[in-house]
């Protein structure tokens, strides 16, 4: 009788451990979502989160996905790779997630890379811009890696073109970082968008990380007489520059990539025609509903651009799954890398197959002038 | 030709502000017989407090600078007395005063980044024009108020040495810091006053360089090229230390301009190298036997 009792207690159990495993993989659709909210860059991960969330809750609002709820579970790999790489361990083993978002930190997410392919999940990086977050060492594509946000050396891409076919300054100067990888991916884009576009580089000059003064490179530029001054190199150093060009007798148009910091106007004050290329940017007309929301929603009157990011994220992998119209890795990760014209809040995405980041993403040009930042326009390359 | 003399000029003015602190830097060598690379900590105290004179405070430009040279000062004779005082006193050898330096280097960067913070802080912009322009070439105001209040406090110094009781006893220690005591000098003092005319050098040129490349606690990294121009110009010969640093001010820049500045530290090091092997008392320096 006793061990009949037991039998019955123990074939419950495993009944409802079954049923429980299987209502849940049937009733939701489970993604996960890596971000930083403890550490050193919680701020910034902690607005991905709720902008994540939000955007989650609209489409459970709005009947889910396939019919079925969004079921978004967060992950905090607290800034480092050891802890991401256990975040993600837990989200692919025990809580199955079919995909995996995140994170904004480029060596978190190349470190969970490996997990999610071999576990057939697909991962989207949000703002990791290293190279090696979507290919390995030989530039070889990562069939399950993916990301939203362009790459650091497309910031070249995105100034040459704007330079010479918006604004109409075909004869550039370079002064660049040789001591930087940043710098020196974005200058390697530069050239080459150059040249594909009839511009020329009159001259390519560098300084070192840490110097300050920049007289010497800038005496000689001036010599050459460029249209335009091309600095992929920190605000810092650009300040710097600047200041020091206007000093020089330089007035010309300045073009930078994503390094625009308020500071730059403490440095020097009487900065203008000077453009930066950024990822966001909240004075976009098209963000405004999102940043109304998420003020209203957290409290926050100036929340940081990775709450767009999140938002974004969310809804881009929604477009993908219903795409799929399943919620298997494999199937998931085709329609990531078949992905078209999604449009999103803040640009509308179409995946590269070749490369997996986003081909010819639109990147938001802010005008520095008068003491701020002025949006211009949202802007692609045509090619 | 106009560039050609544009790089002079931007390399003069670089040299000017290495020369403020090669000098100070040369003066203590000069009588202890050490390289003080708690230097830099002096330049930072003078930029920082300078900075915060101007913008916490909101003193005129005359005061601040005079400030910043307080600053300078303190820290400076703050350092000898709580640091080398002590290992001169117990006859420690050298290498204990380099490495107190060293370690007073370090500490004085990073107790700025825990108090103050790593940021970088700029001057308000006080002068109202900033640079000349004069047929294509173009100078800067603050180049020129540079050179000329360094060009004032090198010359009181240079007065002070040649001609004052207190400049005759720091020529005699000198020569030989032993025996000017034992003649009825308190070297002690003697010692401070040299520390106090550094501590105001750097201070000063601590002021200049964070109204012209803003203020951050890296800021006196910039002692290291005055090192390689006092070694150049003769280390413990003021005359050299400027002379050093000009030259060294201009060679930068011909190369930065002309060639490429990745081949510039490599030139400079290469030619401190060839200097010390070939006259190792460097141009205007006066025969030693240990060089530190």
């Amino acid at each position: 009788m006793k061990k009949a009792i037991s039998l019955l207690m123990v074939m419950t159990m495993a009944l409802g451990l079954l049923t429980g495993c299987g209502s849940k993989k049937a009733e939701t659709v489970n993604v996960g979502y890596l971000v930083h909210i403890t550490g050193d860059s919680a701020l910034w991960g902690m607005a991905e989160k709720n902008g994540a969330q939000l955007a989650a809750d609209e489409i459970n609002k709005a009947g889910g996905i396939l019919g079925k709820p969004l079921n978004l579970q967060f992950y905090d790999g607290r800034g480092n790779s050891a802890d991401s790489v256990n975040a993600v361990k837990k989200a692919i083993e025990q809580d199955k997630v079919s995909v995996m978002l995140g994170s904004n930190l480029s060596g978190p997410t190349i470190a969970a890379g490996p997990i999610c392919a071999e576990n057939k999940v697909p991962q989207v990086a949000s703002f990791a811009t290293n190279l090696r977050v979507t290919s390995d060492d030989n530039n070889k594509t990562l069939p399950y890696s993916f990301r939203l946000c362009f790459t650091d050396p497309y910031q070249g891409k995105i100034i040459s073109n704007y330079a010479i076919e918006k604004l109409n300054l075909k004869k550039a100067a370079i002064l660049y970082d040789v001591t930087s990888d940043y710098s020196s991916g974005i200058c390697e884009y530069i050239e080459k968008g150059y040249s594909e576009l009839g511009g020329t580089i009159l001259t390519k000059l560098a300084f070192r990380s840490g110097d300050v003064d920049f007289r010497p490179q800038l005496s000689e530029i001036k010599a050459q007489n460029p249209e335009v001054l091309i600095l992929p190199n920190l605000y810092k150093e650009n300040s710097l520059i600047a200041k020091q060009a206007y000093d020089l007798g330089m007035n010309i148009p300045m073009i930078a990539g994503d390094s625009y910091s308020p500071a730059m106007f403490e440095i020097c004050p009487e900065l203008k025609e000077y453009y930066t290329v950024q990822h966001f940017s909240w004075d976009d007309p098209a963000l405004t509903e999102i940043k109304t929301k998420y003020s209203a929603a957290f409290k926050e009157e100036n929340p940081e651009l990775n709450a767009a990011m999140g938002y974004d994220m969310v809804y881009f992998i929604a477009d993908c799954i219903t795409k799929a119209n399943a919620t298997d890795g494999e199937t998931i990760r085709k329609a990531i890398e078949t992905a078209e014209k999604v449009k999103l809040t803040h640009a509308t995405i179409t995946i590269d197959p070749e490369t997996h980041n986003p081909l010819n993403k639109e990147a938001v040009i802010l005008l520095l002038e008068n003491q701020k930042a002025n949006f211009v326009e949202r802007f692609s390359p045509s090619k | 030709m106009i560039k050609f003399i544009q790089q002079l000029i931007n390399g003069t003015s670089i040299g000017f502000v290495y020369a403020l602190i090669a000098i100070g830097y040369s003066l203590i060598y000069s009588i202890l017989s050490f390289s003080n690379f708690a230097h830099s900590t002096f330049i930072i105290a003078g930029a920082y407090t300078g900075f915060f004179l101007l913008t916490a405070v909101s003193l005129p430009l005359p005061f601040s600078l005079l400030g910043a040279i307080v600053g300078g000062i303190l820290i400076a004779v703050f350092a000898e007395k709580v640091a080398y005082r002590p290992i001169r006193e117990r006859g420690n050898p050298t290498l204990y005063f380099i490495i107190a330096s060293m370690g007073m280097s370090i500490f004085g960067e990073n107790i700025v980044i825990a108090t103050i913070g790593p940021k970088f802080r700029s001057y308000p912009p006080i002068l109202s024009v900033t640079a000349y322009q004069i047929g294509g070439i173009s100078i800067s105001v603050l180049d020129i108020m540079a050179a000329v209040v360094g060009s004032i406090f090198l010359l009181m110094l240079m007065y002070v040495v040649n001609k004052t009781r207190q400049g005759m006893a720091i020529r005699a220690a000198a020569f030989d810091l032993e025996t000017v005591g034992l003649m009825g000098v308190n070297t002690n003092q003697l010692i401070s006053l040299v520390f106090l005319v550094a501590g105001a050098l750097a201070g000063l040129a601590g002021f200049f360089l964070g109204m012209k490349y803003t203020v951050f606690p890296q800021l006196g990294n910039l002692t290291m090229k005055a090192y390689v121009a006092a070694v150049f110009g003769g280390l413990g010969s003021l005359p050299g230390a400027v002379i050093g640093s000009v030259f060294l001010g201009i060679i930068e820049t011909i190369i930065a301009g002309y060639f490429s500045s990745t081949l510039r530290d490599i030139f400079v090091f290469a030619l401190l190298i060839l200097v010390l092997l070939v006259r190792p008392s460097g141009l205007m320096g006066a025969k030693r036997e240990d060089k530190v």
